[in-house]
C-alpha cells in the first residue's frame, strides 16, 4: 500500500514539475511580448528601459528560467509586469471569487442535476420527462457565455432583479455581515445560475444513464420484489453508479472551472479566469504563469483526492 | 499669466504653537467646507470604465490605455492644467519664460496642502522632476529637463536643454507633483502601493482601491485650493464597454462611454441624460512600413491613397460619426490644421495607373493587378479589428490590390509591428490632439514602444523641422513649421489615416457636468473627468 501511494505521489510531483515548465513555455511562445504594450502611445525610452531592467526581461530565456524555478522554489509567484504588484496577492484575491461561483454552481448542478437525472431514470416513459431530456441536451450544447447573456437580458433588463455585472463594494455598502452577504449573493447569483445551468444538464443527462443502467439489473428486481420501499431501491441502485458519477463530476469541475472564465468575462466577475484572460492579452507573463500553475495544480490534487474517494466507495476499485 | 517672483508670506508665523496652527487649519477647513452651500454638494458620482488601471500613483498605474494616467489627475495636479479654451495656471499662479525659451519661473500657489496637510512647496517640485528622471514617469518625458531650482518656497526654476515650446502643455502640464515626504526614502516606487502612497494635492482622496474588481473610491478633499469638490464622492467601476450605455440608462453609473452614434442620439430629449461628443481625437489609420519592398515606394502609398475612399470609409466605419481622415495627419478642429496639403481625391483610376508605373497591372485580365513576371500583387494589411478593416480591403480589390488582413490580437500587433515585420497595419488610437509635437515623435521613432518601427520617416527636411518646430519659441514661426510638416506627411504618406472619431460621453446631467478639455486631457486623450468638472467654477 505504501509503494502504492509513494508511487502516486511520484507521479504527481512529476506531473506537477511539468506543468510548471510548461507554464513557463507556454506565455513565452505566444508572439507579443509585456515589453510592447499596445495601447501605449507614449512611453519615452528611459520608463521603458526601467521596465526591462527591472523585471530581467532582456535576459536569455535559460536565465530566466533559472530565475522561474528558484522563485518556485521558494513558492514566490514573482510580480506581474503589468500592476508590479505580487501575483501570489493578485490570485489570493481573486482565488475566493472564483471558489464561490464554481462551487456554487458545481454543488447546484449535481445535487439538481443527479435528482433530474434520477427522475428521469425512474419514470423514463412519461412525456414530460422526455421533453425535460430534450432541454437539457439543448442547454447542455450552449455555451456558458450564451447562457449568461440570456440571464442578464431577463434578469437585469427585462426584470431587473439582479445586477447585471460587477462585485459590491467592500466598504461603501451597508455595514452589517448579513447586509454584505446579501450583497455577495445578488452579485454571483446570476454568474452562478449561468455556470449551473450550463453544467446541469450534463448531471441529469449522465446520472440518468448510470441509473438506467443500474435499474436493469437483477438485483434492483430482486429487491423490488422483497417489497423495499422505492427510495431504498433507489438508494441501492445509486451504489455502484456512485463511483463513476463522482469521476466524472469530478471532470466536469476542471471544465467547469474554464467555463467560468467565460461567465466571468461576460459578468465582470473578478475571478482567477478574467485574471487569465487580462494577463493573456497584456503578455503579463508572471501572472498567467501563477493562474496556470494554481489551476493545473488544483486539478492535479482535485484529482488524485477523487481517486481516493472513488476508493472508498467503491469497494471494486481497491 | 504674469509672474514676478516674490517672497511668500507663511500663513501663520512658524513660531506659533503647533496646536494654535492646528486650530487654525480646522478653522480654515470647517470655513472652506462652509463656503459651498451644503445642498449645492452632489454626494456621488460613479463613473464606468471598461478595466482596472492599477494602483493611481504616477508609477503604478497601467499603462495600456489612457485610463489610468487620467484616474491619477484626481490625486494629484499639475503646474498648470488644462479647460475648454486651453492652458490654465494650476499649482503655479504664473509663470515667467526666458527669451530664449530655455527657463521657465514658477511661481506657486500659496496655501496648497498635500492630503495628510503638510504643505506643498518648491522643494516638491524640485523633488518630483529629479525623482522622475530616476523612476520616470509614463505619460510625460521629463528628459529635456536639465535642472531644477528651487528659489525660495514658492518659487521653482525649471532649466531645460534647449528650448522645447511643448514643455508648459506635455511637460509642466502633465507631470504630477508628488510630495517628497513620502517618495524621498522609496527605491522601488511602482511597487509602493498603498493608501499612504497615494498623497497627492489634488482635489480627491484614495480611501479604497479594490485591484480585483477595478474599483476606486475617491473622496473630496476638503482643504483643496480651489475650494472642496462639489461632488464629494466619485467612484469608478468596471463596466464593459457594450454594457456601459445600458449601465448609465438603469442608474447603475453616473458616465459611461460609447463610440456608436445611434446610442448617444437615443438620449436626446432625455430628462436628465445628456450626451458630450468630445473632440475627434481618436484616428483610424494605416500605417506603412517604409522599409518595405513595395510600402516604401512612395508612390505605392499613393496609389493606395487614391484608391481608399476615406469620406466613404469613414461613414461606414464611425457610422456617419467621423470625419474623414486627412493626409497631413493633423485633425481639421485643430488650431494647427492646415488644409494646403497634397489632397487624395478618391481615383481608382489614377491608382491603377500609378501601379502601372511600379510595373503592376492586370495582365491577364482576372481584375487583379500583377507584377512582370505574372505573379500577383498580394499585399497584407495586419490588424486587429477586422470589420474596421475589411471595407479598406474592398477598395484596395477594386484597383486589382489582393489586399489580406492578417489578423492577431493587439499585442501580437504591437510586437510584430515594432519589429518592423508587416506590410501594411491598422491601427486606431487617441492622441491626435493637444500640442502638435506628436507629429515628430510619431514619426521619427521617439516613442519608445516604436509602434511601428518601420514608420520613422527618414526624410531629412521632416527630420530637422521636426526638431526645429519643437525648439522653436515664436508661435508665428513654430506654426509655420508644423504647417511645412502636415505638408510633407501629406506628401511622403508614412501613414494614411482614414478617418478621426468622437468619443460620446452620456451623463447623468443632475449631478456634475463632464467637460471637454481643449486638445484632450493631458495630451490628445478625450476623456471628460477632467477635475474641473468636479469644483466650482
Amino acid at each position: 500500500m505504501t509503494r502504492v501511494v509513494l508511487l502516486a505521489l511520484g507521479r504527481l510531483a512529476l506531473l506537477a514539475a511539468a506543468v510548471a515548465l510548461l507554464a513557463f513555455t507556454l506565455p513565452r511562445a505566444l508572439p507579443g511580448s509585456p515589453l510592447v504594450a499596445p495601447e501605449v502611445l507614449l512611453l519615452p525610452g528611459a520608463a521603458h528601459q526601467r521596465l526591462q531592467e527591472t523585471y530581467g526581461l532582456r535576459r536569455p530565456w535559460h536565465r530566466q528560467l533559472v530565475d522561474y524555478a528558484s522563485r518556485l522554489a521558494r513558492l514566490d509567484l514573482g510580480t506581474s509586469l503589468v500592476t508590479h504588484r505580487p501575483v501570489r496577492e493578485m490570485l489570493r484575491e481573486r482565488l475566493g471569487w472564483t471558489a464561490l461561483l464554481v462551487g456554487v454552481a458545481w454543488s447546484a448542478a449535481a445535487v439538481v442535476g443527479s435528482a433530474l437525472g434520477t427522475l428521469a431514470a425512474v419514470r423514463s416513459s412519461s412525456g414530460a420527462v422526455r421533453g425535460l431530456v430534450g432541454v437539457c441536451v439543448v442547454v447542455a450544447s450552449a455555451p456558458e457565455f450564451a447562457v449568461a447573456m440570456v440571464l442578464i437580458l431577463a434578469f437585469s433588463v427585462w426584470l431587473p432583479v439582479f445586477p447585471a455585472g460587477g462585485v459590491p463594494w467592500a466598504s461603501a455598502g451597508p455595514g452589517g455581515l448579513w447586509e454584505r452577504l446579501v450583497e455577495v449573493t445578488r452579485y454571483a447569483t446570476l454568474p452562478a445560475a449561468a455556470l449551473a445551468a450550463s453544467a446541469l444538464p450534463g448531471f441529469a443527462l449522465t446520472s440518468r444513464s448510470l441509473l438506467a443502467a443500474v435499474l436493469a439489473e437483477p438485483f434492483v428486481l430482486a429487491a423490488q420484489a422483497r417489497g423495499l420501499p422505492g427510495w431504498r431501491v433507489l438508494a441501492h441502485a445509486w451504489r455502484p453508479a456512485l463511483a463513476p458519477f463522482l469521476t466524472w463530476a469530478g471532470l466536469r469541475l476542471v471544465t467547469l472551472v474554464t467555463g467560468a472564465a467565460a461567465v466571468e468575462r461576460v459578468f465582470n466577475y473578478p475571478g482567477l479566469g478574467s485574471l487569465l484572460f487580462d494577463a493573456v492579452v497584456q503578455r503579463d507573463y508572471p501572472v498567467i504563469e501563477g493562474v496556470f500553475l494554481v489551476g493545473s495544480w488544483s486539478v492535479l490534487v482535485a484529482a488524485a483526492l477523487l481517486e481516493v474517494v472513488a476508493r472508498a466507495v467503491d469497494p471494486r476499485l481497491r | 499669466m504674469a509672474a514676478a517672483a516674490h517672497r511668500g508670506v507663511p500663513l501663520l508665523p512658524p513660531a506659533a504653537p503647533a496646536a494654535l496652527r492646528r486650530a487654525a487649519w480646522v478653522v480654515l477647513l470647517w470655513w472652506c467646507v462652509a463656503a459651498v452651500p451644503a445642498s449645492a454638494r452632489v454626494p456621488l458620482v460613479r463613473i464606468a470604465w471598461w478595466q482596472d488601471v492599477g494602483f493611481p500613483t504616477p508609477f503604478a498605474f497601467s499603462t495600456t490605455g489612457p485610463g489610468g494616467v487620467v484616474r491619477t489627475t484626481l490625486l494629484y495636479d499639475t503646474l498648470v492644467w488644462k479647460n475648454e479654451q486651453g492652458l490654465v495656471p494650476w499649482l503655479a499662479e504664473g509663470y515667467r519664460v526666458s527669451p530664449d525659451g530655455t527657463t521657465y519661473v514658477f511661481r506657486l500657489r500659496r496655501g496648497v496642502r498635500w492630503h495628510d496637510g503638510r504643505p506643498l512647496t518648491a522643494h516638491d517640485v524640485a523633488f518630483t522632476f529629479a525623482y522622475y528622471r530616476k523612476h520616470p514617469f509614463a505619460w510625460a518625458d521629463v528628459g529635456v529637463v536639465k535642472q531644477v531650482e528651487v528659489r525660495d518656497r514658492e518659487t521653482v526654476v525649471v532649466r531645460l536643454r534647449e528650448p522645447h515650446a511643448p514643455f508648459l502643455e506635455n511637460v509642466a502640464g502633465v507631470a504630477p507633483i508628488v510630495p517628497k515626504h513620502v517618495w524621498r526614502w522609496v527605491d522601488s516606487p511602482e511597487r509602493f502601493q498603498d493608501l499612504r502612497a497615494a498623497v497627492g494635492s489634488g482635489p480627491y482622496r484614495l480611501v479604497e482601491y479594490r485591484p480585483e474588481a477595478g474599483q476606486y473610491r475617491f473622496v473630496a478633499w476638503e482643504g483643496y485650493f480651489r475650494g472642496p469638490p462639489l461632488v464629494q464622492e466619485v467612484r469608478y467601476v468596471v463596466v464593459p464597454l457594450a454594457r456601459q450605455v445600458l449601465a448609465v440608462q438603469s442608474g447603475e453609473v453616473d458616465l459611461a462611454m460609447t463610440l456608436a452614434p445611434e446610442a448617444a442620439a437615443a438620449f436626446r430629449g432625455h430628462p436628465y441624460l445628456r450626451v458630450l461628443t468630445t473632440e475627434p481625437l481618436s484616428c483610424g489609420r494605416l500605417v506603412f512600413n517604409l522599409n518595405h519592398p513595395l510600402a516604401g515606394q512612395k508612390r505605392f502609398r499613393q496609389a493606395v491613397a487614391h484608391a481608399v475612399d476615406v469620406s466613404g470609409l469613414a461613414q461606414l466605419v464611425t457610422r456617419g460619426a467621423g470625419i474623414p481622415g486627412n493626409p497631413g495627419v493633423v485633425p481639421p478642429q485643430d488650431p494647427y490644421y492646415t488644409p494646403r496639403v497634397r489632397r487624395y481625391a478618391h481615383d481608382p483610376s489614377r491608382a491603377r495607373a500609378l501601379l502601372r508605373e511600379l510595373g503592376y497591372e492586370d495582365r491577364d485580365g482576372d481584375g487583379w493587378v500583377e507584377a512582370a513576371d505574372g505573379s500577383r500583387l498580394v499585399v497584407e494589411v495586419m490588424t486587429s479589428a477586422p470589420r474596421e478593416t475589411e471595407p479598406v480591403l474592398q477598395q484596395l480589390a477594386r484597383v486589382g490590390v489582393d489586399a489580406r488582413a492578417m489578423v492577431v490580437d493587439p499585442a501580437t500587433r504591437a510586437q510584430l509591428a515594432s519589429e518592423g515585420r508587416f506590410t501594411l497595419l491598422y491601427t486606431t488610437h487617441v492622441g491626435a490632439g493637444g500640442d502638435p509635437d506628436y507629429l515628430r515623435t510619431w514619426f521619427s521613432g521617439q516613442e519608445a514602444n516604436r509602434f511601428a518601427a518601420g514608420s520613422a520617416l527618414q526624410h531629412p527636411e521632416f527630420l530637422r523641422l521636426a526638431r526645429q518646430q519643437a525648439r522653436e519659441t515664436d508661435p508665428a514661426r513654430r506654426r509655420k513649421w508644423v504647417e511645412r510638416l502636415q505638408q510633407l506627411l501629406a506628401e511622403e504618406l508614412p501613414t494614411l489615416v482614414l478617418f478621426y472619431r468622437p468619443f460620446f460621453w452620456i451623463y447623468d446631467s443632475r449631478k456634475f457636468t463632464p467637460v471637454s478639455t481643449r486638445g484632450g486631457l493631458l495630451n490628445g486623450i478625450p476623456l471628460v473627468e477632467n477635475k474641473l468638472a468636479f469644483l466650482a467654477r
